[in-house]
């Protein structure tokens, strides 16, 4: 049983990007899909690859999991957070209610690198652009160091 | 065997009028014959769609474009509301562009309130490539100078047209030079194959390396986690 009984005690830290996003094996050529970190990364550039995506400059990454058997709901997500000592569940908006304070900066767009096996529509009132998928979404470095996100298709918000 | 190579592109421009689109015409990436020089036409779309202005769309795709020649741009603004983008080696500097030396163009068109709509194609030895008609929409990721097209009080900025200038290449061939200093691992290996990256399923082939997925996958029995909700 884990001992993190609320949101805020999840250790929701900033690292780097490569290993947030799991590209941190140059050998990897297709995505783990049992990969479990989370955290959160700012960087100058990414491109958003899949219908309604593109390049976003100057982005706070926040990189989640989903759980794909989670709740489906029309406007949020079930995340789900793998700990040392179990896992625990929390809806997106519960996360983002507890954490954007602690981590937002001065970024210009945020990514919600997160799949979204519902294709749930998200609402969310914030001063910069928000971006989100809906399906899988994987991580992948190219050979000239364009850091990409690919999802069938991205949705922006603001 | 220059001038065989160049009557065959001829050729098949003036076919391409008359047949059904085929595969190679929809492949991404086009090879030259003379000098396997690539260009990425998803890339080169996306430059388009993401570039703040002329300068930095013809930055964009020298810094794309694998070859040593530079890539000229010109920029028309026609009556109609049409924007004709082309791209072509300069090889008089003469800053006009003559057709022989046209790699590309893209044709943009508004087709009502807040959307639009453009279409890549090839010349000379890229004649193969022709985009789909892609769309334009308010809201997309897109930079200045597509979205300026977009919005209520546009008016067309390139009815003179905007042509790189013999003056800019020096400029251009120090940015692209440092660009290929930054990225060694990609200008310093064999060529990419024809058949390009395959986009879906999660992941990709080609150059680089996948990461994570973003889910947790649901195991047959498992028991859900308890959620938080404070």
């Amino acid at each position: 049983m884990p001992m993190i009984t609320s949101i805020a005690e999840l250790p929701f830290a900033e690292r780097p990007v490569l290993e947030l996003l799991r590209l941190d094996d140059p050998a990897r050529t297709a995505p783990d899909l049992d990969y479990a970190g989370f955290g959160h990364a700012r960087v100058d550039r990414v491109t958003l690859a899949g219908a309604g995506g593109g390049e976003v400059r100057d982005a706070r990454l926040l990189a989640l999991h989903s759980a794909d058997d989670g709740e489906a709901l029309a406007d949020d997500v079930e995340l789900e957070f793998v700990l040392d000592d179990g896992s625990v569940a929390a809806l997106l908006s519960a996360f983002l209610a507890r954490w954007l304070p602690r981590v937002r900066g001065d970024e210009r767009a945020l990514v919600l690198v997160m799949c979204n096996p519902h294709r749930a529509t998200l609402a969310l009132a914030l001063d910069v652009p928000v971006y989100y998928a809906l399906g899988d979404v994987t991580s992948w470095l190219s050979d000239d160091g364009e850091l990409e996100l690919i999802a069938e298709t991205w949705r922006k918000i603001g | 065997m220059t001038k065989l190579a160049a009557l065959f592109a001829i050729a098949s421009l003036a076919l391409a009028g008359c047949e059904a689109p085929s595969k190679e015409r929809r492949e991404r990436w086009a090879t030259t014959e003379n000098t396997n020089v690539d260009i990425n036409w998803d890339k080169v779309n996306k430059a388009y769609e993401q570039a703040e202005g002329p300068e930095d769309f013809e930055r964009r795709v020298n810094e794309i474009y694998e070859g040593d020649e530079l890539i000229s741009v010109a920029v028309q603004d026609l009556e109609d509301g049409t924007q004709v983008v082309t791209g072509f080696f300069d090889k008089d500097t003469s800053g006009t562009v003559q057709d022989a030396e046209k790699i590309f163009t893209i044709r943009r068109e508004i087709t009502g309130e807040g959307a639009g709509q453009y279409q890549t194609s090839g010349y000379g030895h890229y004649a193969g490539y022709h985009s789909p008609m892609l769309s334009i929409v308010s809201g997309m990721v897109m930079g200045a100078m597509l979205s300026s097209a977009l919005s209520p009080g546009y008016s067309p900025r390139y009815s003179q047209p905007y042509t790189t200038s013999a003056a800019r290449h020096a400029e251009l061939k120090n940015q692209r030079t440092q660009h290929r200093a930054a990225n060694p691992t990609r200008y310093n290996k064999p060529k990419p194959s024809k058949t390009g990256r395959s986009y879906g399923g999660g992941g990709r082939s080609g150059g680089g390396r996948s990461g994570g997925r973003f889910g947790v996958r649901a195991a047959p029995g498992r028991v859900r986690p308890v959620r938080l909700t404070a």
